[in-house]
């Protein structure tokens, strides 16, 4: 009787060591844009699942730079497909579980007290605005969308003088809060999270780059199940809606660009 | 070595010889005050100076930020009165290398003026001299090798300044990209080529700093 | 000029320095073993330092009032000092470090002359050199021609002699009584040493532990000592004034009293006349009842005129045209059996008749 009750409880003891190692932590390498969005929907998955979730947010272009020197992330949720494509075209991500269903539109803000006054794009040439905050408008997707939005509108020679670039998108509204620079060109879903920006103004979706967030699993994951597990879960509807709800334009899979 | 790199290159070199005599007149006034005198507070002053030392130096940037940003303390008063701004400006870089460096130079001047016999400067009063005039003509000269030697420390960290630098600067090209500065945005954007010519760069002139330096110090050790 | 130190109270250490003295002569010797606070008198004095209580006026000017708050800084005093380790500038030749106490611009020229100084201290080859490249007694004389170029009203002096080698101290003194001849300067001169107190000093001040434990001329102080402590400090009882009348190879005849000694010439400045001699008690030899031929060569008849017991020792005062103080082991004397009255000889080798240069 005894040795069976031992036998037990080893048992129970050994599964108690197992599922927790048998749950796995995914790590997903994610747009600074998504922070608040992601943590949302992780919390939630997290309550469906024994795995958890946790994340490196940052500026796109320097998570892909971390992946290539083999950073251990599991899955990449990038801000452009440039970065992407550079992965893919080292073979570093999973060319299958790549998808794309995630947009954003671009905000000119302004500090909400005492901000500059801008009416429209055309102010940012003038006086008005001695310092322009972009992400880096070299690598950083923010920055590059900004840039392509401003050249094509022809503004940007006249502002590209007065650009502070910063490490990542919330770097520029960082700026902008502190009051550092008049104005900053960021996601419609960045200056939402922040009550001491206001939107100047909103560019249009006709004059926007087509701005699209991928998302994939990265070769060499450790935690494959895991992670495929949770890239599907953030395709959901439900996920969906959180996205929505941050501001986030969320297309169907599939549908046009 | 593209031009831009060129001129990342001498703004950095000149940025940092500016602030190593920016910190002079507030460095070695402290440093004498700290080696010659005894004051309530005086234990305080040391800490605080030795703070960008210890501290993280984006601890010490963030809080350069705070103080010199246009809603900041110092920065405030700056911008709204003398319509000067110091954030992501070359004043914001000069701000950046003066503060993190001050340290090693008051540490150094310190020393060397503790090592200056009080004897020679008392005789210096009875021959007539004023404080300044002992100061100028016998503590100062007797005090200037190591104070050299302070100044070329402060030079050298000034070169490699990174982390109050791109809090309190950023990095915008042209204006305000430091040698530190340049070569991370390269490597971020994978310019590995371009990183590597900086570090190139960078590296001949840490050698040369340091080997003035001991050059210096080797000057000092010939003279009987 | 007259210097006053009164009230003077200032903790040192272990011990207190503690004066009440008043100066008016040339040359005040500070005198005292190590330790005594003489150093810390003269920088009391200069205003390099600050006493519990003080009162320090010179001439007509009060330097130092605790109690009245009056503090005069120190480039204010006028008043030159020599350190004892010297406090040359390394960092400045010769010249500069003359130059430094000159008043800019040439409105006064200095009071003693550029000129004169560099001539009597003999310092005008050394100008362009560097400091560090002067022996110690080059270093001394333009310590000394730095302090006076800077027209002190007084002038101070800690152990100027001592790190010098016998010679070389024999050869500087001359310069210092020079200073104190030519530029009637008053001095304060600290010193643990009677020769140089005899030869350049008129008034001295014996300090022990911090207090003053004689003052006077040197005359009276040496040769009445006002207790065992400060007569521990000098170890030669007699001292006499007298006179060269004859010099014959390197000896020389001294008149001291109505008695004619032989003395070795020793390192006298030229053309001396007026010496001080100094006989150490215990070189003295007693001969009773008759004298013999000897080697020393003096012979004087003398007259006991006071036997005293000192510990192991006896204390014997002769006259022998002038008075002697003889050093003899107690069984010594109680061989002789010395009174007061009874004749006898004292030898004295020529060679322990010391000589001091003494201004008249």
């Amino acid at each position: 009787m005894n040795h069976r009750i031992v036998a037990v409880l080893t048992w129970l003891a050994l599964l108690t060591l197992w599922l927790p190692l048998h749950a796995a932590e995914v790590t997903v390498f994610a747009a600074a844009s998504l922070t608040e969005s992601l943590n949302e929907i992780a919390a939630a998955y997290e309550t469906q699942s024994t795995d958890r979730i946790t994340f490196n947010f940052g500026a796109s272009s320097t998570l892909a730079r971390q992946i290539e020197e083999g950073a251990p992330a599991d899955i990449f949720f990038s801000a452009d497909e440039a970065k992407m494509d550079r992965l893919e075209g080292k073979g570093l991500i999973l060319k299958e579980t790549r998808k794309s269903f995630l947009s954003n539109s671009l905000v000119i803000v302004v500090a909400a007290d005492g901000g500059a006054m801008i009416e429209s794009p055309k102010d940012l040439v003038t006086d008005k605005v001695k310092r322009l905050a972009l992400a880096e408008p070299n690598s950083v997707p923010a920055g590059i969308y900004a840039r392509e939005y401003l050249e094509k509108q022809h503004l940007w020679s006249a502002v590209e003088a007065k650009v502070v670039p910063t490490e990542n998108v919330r770097g520029a509204l960082a700026a902008v809060e502190a009051g550092n620079v008049e104005a900053g060109i960021v996601y419609k879903t960045d200056a939402a999270i922040s009550r001491k920006v206001k939107v100047a103004c909103q560019i249009p979706a006709r004059d926007t780059p087509d701005i699209r967030y991928p998302a994939a699993v990265v070769r060499g994951s450790k935690r494959l199940e895991a992670a495929k597990a949770f890239l599907e879960y953030l395709a959901t509807e439900e996920a969906g809606k959180v996205f929505e709800r941050h501001g986030f334009v969320v297309r169907k899979p599939g549908s046009p660009p | 070595m593209t031009a831009q790199e060129w001129q990342i290159v001498w703004f950095t070199a000149w940025v940092a010889a500016l602030s190593s005599l920016a910190i002079l007149p507030v460095g070695l006034p402290a440093a004498w005050l700290l080696a010659r005198r005894d004051w309530p507070g005086k234990s305080l002053v040391e800490t605080l100076i030795s703070l960008p030392l210890v501290l993280p130096p984006v601890a010490t940037g963030l809080i350069l930020l705070k103080l010199f940003g246009r809603r900041g303390a110092i920065g405030g008063f700056l911008h709204d009165r003398l319509d000067l701004d110091v954030v992501f400006t070359w004043r914001g870089v000069l701000l950046a290398l003066s503060v993190m460096s001050l340290p090693l130079l008051v540490r150094s001047a310190r020393v060397a003026f503790e090592e200056v016999d009080p004897r020679l400067e008392q005789i210096a009063r009875t021959l007539g001299a004023g404080n300044l005039r002992v100061f100028c003509t016998i503590t100062l000269p007797l005090a200037s090798r190591g104070i050299v030697g302070g100044m070329i420390l402060a030079f050298a960290r000034a070169l490699g300044e990174f982390g109050a630098t791109i809090m309190v600067a950023g990095n915008i090209p042209g204006k305000t990209s430091t040698l530190s500065l340049a070569i991370y945005q390269n490597v971020q954007l994978g310019q590995d080529a371009h990183a590597f010519r900086l570090l190139g760069v960078s590296v001949a002139l840490a050698f040369m700093a340091v080997w003035g330096s001991e050059l210096l110090l080797r000057k000092a050790r010939r003279k009987p | 000029m007259s210097l006053l130190l009164r009230h003077i109270r200032l903790s040192l250490g272990g011990f207190s320095l503690e004066m009440d003295a008043e100066f008016h002569g040339r040359i005040t010797a500070v005198f005292g073993p190590s330790g005594a606070g003489k150093t810390s008198l003269l920088d009391l004095v200069a205003g390099l330092r600050r006493a519990q209580s003080a009162f320090i006026q010179l001439g007509d000017q009060v330097l130092t009032d605790t109690v009245q708050g009056v503090s005069v800084a120190t480039r204010h005093r006028g008043i030159g000092y020599v350190p004892q380790d010297l406090a040359l500038f390394p960092h400045l030749s010769v010249r500069e470090n003359l130059r430094y106490g000159c008043k800019s611009g040439g409105a006064t020229s200095p009071l003693f002359g550029f000129e004169r100084i560099l001539e009597i201290l003999e310092i005008q080859p050394l100008l362009p050199r560097g400091v560090t490249e002067l022996s110690g007694g080059e270093k001394q004389r333009v310590a000394l021609a730095r302090a006076l170029l800077a027209s002190p009203r007084l002038l101070l002096l800690d152990e100027p002699l001592s790190s010098l080698d016998l010679n070389l101290r024999r050869r500087i003194l001359p310069y210092l009584a020079r200073i104190r001849d030519e530029f009637h300067l008053p001095m304060l001169y600290v010193t643990h040493d009677r020769f140089e107190t005899l030869a350049l000093a008129d008034e001295m001040v014996v300090l022990i532990d911090g207090r003053v434990a004689q003052t006077g001329t040197v005359q009276e102080v040496f040769s009445r000592p006002a207790n065992l402590a400060v007569a521990g400090l000098f170890t030669v009882e007699t001292v006499q004034p007298g006179r060269i009348v004859k010099t014959a190879d390197d000896l020389v005849t001294v008149a001291v009293g109505s008695a004619l000694l032989t003395a070795v010439e020793g390192n006298l400045p030229a053309n001396t006349r007026e010496v001080y001699v100094c006989i150490r008690a215990e070189d003295v030899i007693l001969l009773k009842g008759g004298d013999s031929p000897s080697s020393a060569r003096n012979h004087l008849a003398a007259t006991v005129r006071s036997v005293t017991r000192e510990g192991p020792f006896l204390r014997v005062e002769v006259s022998c045209g002038f008075t002697l103080t003889v050093l003899l082991t107690r069984q010594a004397g109680e061989e002789l059996a010395l009174e007061t009255g009874d004749r006898v000889v004292a030898l004295v080798k020529a060679p322990q008749i010391h000589l001091i240069p003494r201004s008249a």
